[in-house]
């Protein structure tokens, strides 16, 4: 008997498009952290929200797939008080992805870690499933998979597919878990459901259907289950539209912060998006002005203008350029930037200003004579000529230079065979600022290539680049003098005419002088390349990649290559059990000291291990996975200065579960605990175990709830002022509470959340928060948050957005 | 001995005659119907073999010999049990049909007067063909747009090919990706390369999707691959 009940439980594909919290961290500089909807293969954007963006310079964001050890970083983008990143879709790959955040303060270089405890050897992760293979018996035709329906045009049809084993009149249907089977109408293969026959009232917002393949015997031989979205707007009629179209929407946004002991702080913001589009004509533009918007700052205002046609698409103002990420990848360029599209033949070219202009600051002036005594009593400080007339000299800090950056790239071929090369130049203003220190230069060239063979079963791709940076160009480049003044003694004059020859040349691309590097080829410390081949057939997906990045591989266009590093990583994912078992493996072996000058070197390994079980039945998911990582240079643990040796063991749980139960429920249980054993002298172990414990409900009544449970014990190293390595535990426990309620059809939303953290830290959040519709194209949103400090001021935010769409 | 050898030749051929019948009716859909209408805006009307011409809602089944027709600025969607898709524009009617007496069997859409846009899976043991009074479509996997105006028919491919014919002079020809195709109430059949505005225009009227960019793979008269790609706008 295969009669669902209402209640019955449903196993579906967890997390699937829903916005995830992840767990209530303590942060005095991040209120909650989310992540948009997770699908394997799938971009994900992570979110972060900051309590007090005047204080954060910027928020980079670290992640690795599972199976590598090394995370890659990614600058998050700020507006306003969100800080977001877009993780790319090849490095989502189940079971989970791992990341966190790195907060930089302003004027500092020291991140602070989200999570704050241990985050490298124990991040935050995004679980996600295998996407679901195809249906061998269904055919869905409406709603379409992940698609998006009005509640008028709502009903649920698939067919079925004749086989021999096959019992098509057991099929089972359920939407949002009940069993709506018997109000089905089946005409031959195909089953019509609409929903005012089930008297079913479905809401705005996600919702799934389950259906039930039943054999002749009686067995479940297959459950499909697909999810879509009801729209509550009108949905446009299809037809051909002509001439111009347009849209838009401004925002207004005012908040006030009072942090601890600190005077409130208001932030003004507006934004205003418009779109255009005629034909195959389209333009976009966007103008976001802030107050936050100083010149001691790098720019807080953005603004940009796009317009494209088929062949050519041009972006003016502070765009986000995107070439091989050897050399560039989501770094805001101010400036120009454009794209060819002849079919076979692409040309991408940038160009503009990566960082703007900022002097620096005037500490004090002194006479020359003065200047050994000040150097001595300040050595770290930056002193130039101030005035050559009376030789008076200035103590300053650093300013930044204006540095300005061309990227072009033409790429042959396909979307899925090509050959790419990509120049990059860039170079700082030595004029832009008077306080300033070493002006630097940069210069890469690469190429890149891809091939998919057999409709993407396998793929080949790889990229390499060698990159020239002078890290002081205030003098320029030599000339033929100093050069016969250094190349001298064994040098012979047909050497120092060489050396000219070569500096003649190269001067063309980059500055010549003794601040160039690379300045020997040995070990070639500039060259950075990586090349992967994935095979993905049957139901097993193989990866392997090898990469090395060259000691002073360098690009300002991508702040975030791990210089120095050489290796392969190798995973594999086979589905297993008719796809209700999913196995993961991988490895990974990494070397630095590529140029061959460290003391020793340090070998990295990496082991994975996960099992993820989605049952065909009532049980919930699970995932289990296990992770070794350890580092090895060779030299005697008794050596406290060189010597690396540390095992890290991790175990992670997570179990999912939804159900229904007037309402969709979804469940989540993770416990995730890592010991990092240090056995040289430094015994810097660490442990931490975190169990999390979360429901996020929505209801047939609008109201949705999330409970969120933490518990987190950690222990950690600290050094006493004899300079002796003890541990020390941090331990706390966070409660999250938060109700969402609408009201009126939707036109009045109201938000509360109470969040307790008990323990060693001592922090209690409340918040409440609401948005009414004046109309369906003007909205507001009012939220006020007390934040109660255990150990300082409390903190209280308010913050009024209004927005219209027009 | 020769009466039981007739007999038996006689028994062959019954049982080949139900084999082949049983075939027959195990390719053709028993009770399945051929399409469902997915979405009418604002309103269309359906005729059937039992029923007259009334108003069609999202659900509705539609049969062999079946007929939609759409009035001023409406449209009806119509899905096909494989998830091929035809768009029945405004002023428009058109007529399903099967056909299974050939070695495939064949969907009609007979066109009766007006336009639909078509994005048709690619087939394997199917085909469809889209027809009107002038002249015959025969289609397996292809997106485009068909027009059966007074003076002559339009077909425009955006993906695939299709092989078009003209019922008055009985010639045809092959309509590729990019290609506009006329058949004329005279009997003339010609094509040449459809506009940019004229593909994006039969890509809105097929795929309706907002946004969506097709790529599409055209050769010019050396043989030469070009590419074009369109970007459609709902």
């Amino acid at each position: 008997m295969h009669i669902a009940t209402r209640g019955r439980a449903l196993s579906v594909i967890a997390l699937l498009g829903v916005v995830v919290y992840a767990t209530a961290q303590i942060s005095d500089k991040i209120s909650k952290v989310t992540t948009g909807p997770v699908r394997q293969g799938q971009p994900v954007t992570i979110e972060a929200e900051l309590i007090n963006p005047a204080i954060v310079q910027r928020v980079e964001v670290a992640y690795r797939p599972f199976g590598e050890q090394t995370y890659k970083r990614m600058e998050m983008s700020i507006v306003g008080n969100i800080a977001s990143a877009t993780i790319p879709p090849d490095q989502m790959i189940p079971p989970f992805l791992e990341y966190y955040l790195l907060i930089y303060p302003q004027n500092s270089t020291t991140p602070e870690t989200y999570p704050l405890e241990n985050a490298d050897g124990h991040p935050l992760r995004v679980t996600m499933e295998e996407a679901q293979p195809v249906s061998k018996y269904i055919t869905v035709l409406s709603p379409e998979e992940q698609g998006s329906v009005t509640p008028d045009d709502l009903f649920i049809s698939f067919t079925v597919r004749k086989d021999t084993i096959v019992d098509s009149a057991a099929t089972q249907i359920l939407v949002d878990g009940a069993n709506v089977t018997k109000f089905a109408v089946m005409s031959g293969d195909l089953f019509i459901l609409r929903p005012e026959n089930a008297s079913l009232t479905l809401s705005s917002g996600d919702h799934s259907v389950q259906v039930e393949i039943y054999s002749r015997k009686n067995e479940l031989i297959e459950r499909y289950q697909w999810n879509f979205k009801i729209t509550g707007g009108i949905e446009a009629p299809v037809m051909v539209q002509k001439g111009w179209q347009y849209g838009g929407s401004l925002q207004l946004e005012t908040r006030n912060e009072k942090i601890d002991t600190l005077p409130g702080q208001p932030y003004n913001r507006a934004t205003l998006l418009g779109n255009a589009s005629n034909g195959n004509f389209h333009a976009r533009g966007k103008i976001y002005v802030t107050n936050e918007e100083q010149s001691h700052r790098q720019p807080q205002d953005r603004f940009s203008l796009t317009a494209e046609i088929p062949e050519l698409r041009l972006g003016l103002g502070d765009l986000y350029p995107v070439y091989p990420d050897l050399i560039m990848n989501g770094l805001r360029v101010r400036g120009v930037s454009g794209e060819l599209s002849l079919g076979s033949f692409d040309l991408a070219v940038s160009s503009g200003q990566l960082l703007r202009s900022i002097e620096g600051n005037l500490i004090k002036t002194f006479p020359h004579d003065s200047l050994t005594e000040e150097q001595g009593r300040d050595p770290g400080a930056s002193y130039r000529l101030y005035r050559p007339g009376d030789s008076l000299w200035a103590k300053y800090t650093d300013g930044t230079y204006a540095r300005n950056l061309f990227v072009i790239r033409p790429k042959f071929g396909t979307p899925s065979s090509f050959l790419g090369f990509t120049f990059l130049k860039s170079k700082d203003d030595p004029q832009s600022i008077f306080f300033g220190d070493k002006p630097e230069e940069n210069l890469v060239a690469g190429s890149d290539f891809f091939i998919s063979i057999a409709n993407h079963t396998v793929e080949l791709n790889g990229q390499a680049a060698m990159s020239a940076t002078n890290k002081d160009i205030t003098n320029g480049t030599f000339t033929d003098q100093q050069i016969d003044s250094t190349f001298t003694g064994s040098d012979s004059a047909s050497d120092r005419r060489q050396a000219r020859n070569v500096k003649k040349w190269l001067s063309h691309f980059i500055t010549v002088n003794e601040n160039l590097i690379p300045l020997t080829a040995k070990y070639f410390p500039t060259l950075a390349y990586e090349g992967g081949i994935s095979i993905n057939a049957a139901d097993n997906a193989l990866r392997f990649n090898y990469l090395r990045h060259g000691s002073s591989f360098e690009s300002f266009g991508q702040t975030f290559v791990r210089p120095d590093v050489v290796g392969f990583n190798i995973s594999d994912r086979q589905r297993l059990v008719r796809n209700s078992l999913l196995l993961s493996l991988g490895y990974e072996r990494l070397n630095d000291n590529t140029a061959h000058t460290k003391a020793a070197t340090t070998t990295s390994t990496t082991a994975n291990i996960g099992i993820s079980y989605f049952p065909q039945s009532e049980l919930p998911s699970a995932t289990v996975a296990y992770l070794f990582a350890s580092d090895d240079n060779g030299i005697p643990t008794a050596d406290s200065t060189f010597s690396v040796d540390d095992h890290t063991n991790r175990v992670v749980v997570q179990l999912n579960k939804d159900f229904f139960y007037y309402g969709r429920h979804q469940t989540m249980l993770s416990v995730s605990t890592s010991v990092r054993d240090d056995l040289t002298k430094r015994n810097l172990d660490t442990k931490n175990t975190s169990i999390s414990l979360g429901v996020t409900s929505n209801y047939q009544i609008p109201l949705q709830t999330v409970v969120n449970l933490l518990v987190s014990l950690n222990t950690l190293p600290t050094t006493d002022l004899a300079g002796h390595t003890t541990s020390m535990s941090r331990n706390y426990t966070t409660l999250f509470l938060r109700g969402l309620y609408r009201l009126d059809g939707d036109r009045i939303q109201l938000s509360a959340t109470v969040s307790p953290t008990l323990g060693d830290v001592g922090r209690t959040l409340l918040d409440g928060g609401a948005q009414y519709y004046f109309t369906k194209r003007i909205s507001a949103v009012a939220d006020l948050s007390l934040y109660l400090n255990k150990d300082r001021d409390n903190d209280l935010i308010g913050s009024l957005i209004v927005r219209m769409d027009l | 001995m020769k009466i039981f050898k007739q007999l038996f030749v006689t028994l062959l051929v019954l049982v080949a005659l139900c084999c082949s019948m049983l075939v027959t009716l195990g390719m053709r859909p028993s009770s399945t119907p051929m399409a469902l209408i997915m979405k009418v805006v604002p309103e269309v009307v359906k005729k059937t073999a039992n029923t007259d011409w009334t108003s069609a809602v999202a659900s509705d089944q539609l049969q062999g010999g079946d007929q939609v027709k759409t009035a001023k600025k409406a449209l009806a969607i119509l899905k096909f049990m494989d998830k091929s898709i035809v768009r029945v524009h405004e002023q428009s009617q058109v007529i399903l049909n099967a056909d299974a007496s050939g070695p495939r069997f064949t969907k009609v859409v007979d066109l009766n007067g007006g336009v639909f846009g078509f994005d048709i899976k690619k087939q394997t043991d199917e085909r469809y063909r889209f027809t009107s009074p002038t002249s015959v479509a025969s289609i397996r996997g292809t997106t485009g747009k068909f027009t059966d105006h007074s003076q002559n028919d339009t077909l425009v491919v955006v993906e695939g090919l299709v092989n078009l014919k003209n019922n008055v002079s009985n010639k045809d020809i092959d309509v590729a990706a990019g290609f506009i195709g006329f058949s004329g109430r005279d009997g003339l059949l010609s094509s040449r390369h459809a506009t940019p505005e004229e593909l994006a225009d039969a890509s809105n009227a097929a795929i309706g999707n907002g946004g969506k960019e097709l790529n599409i793979e055209m050769r010019d008269s050396k043989g030469n691959k070009k590419n074009l790609k369109i970007k459609i706008k709902q």
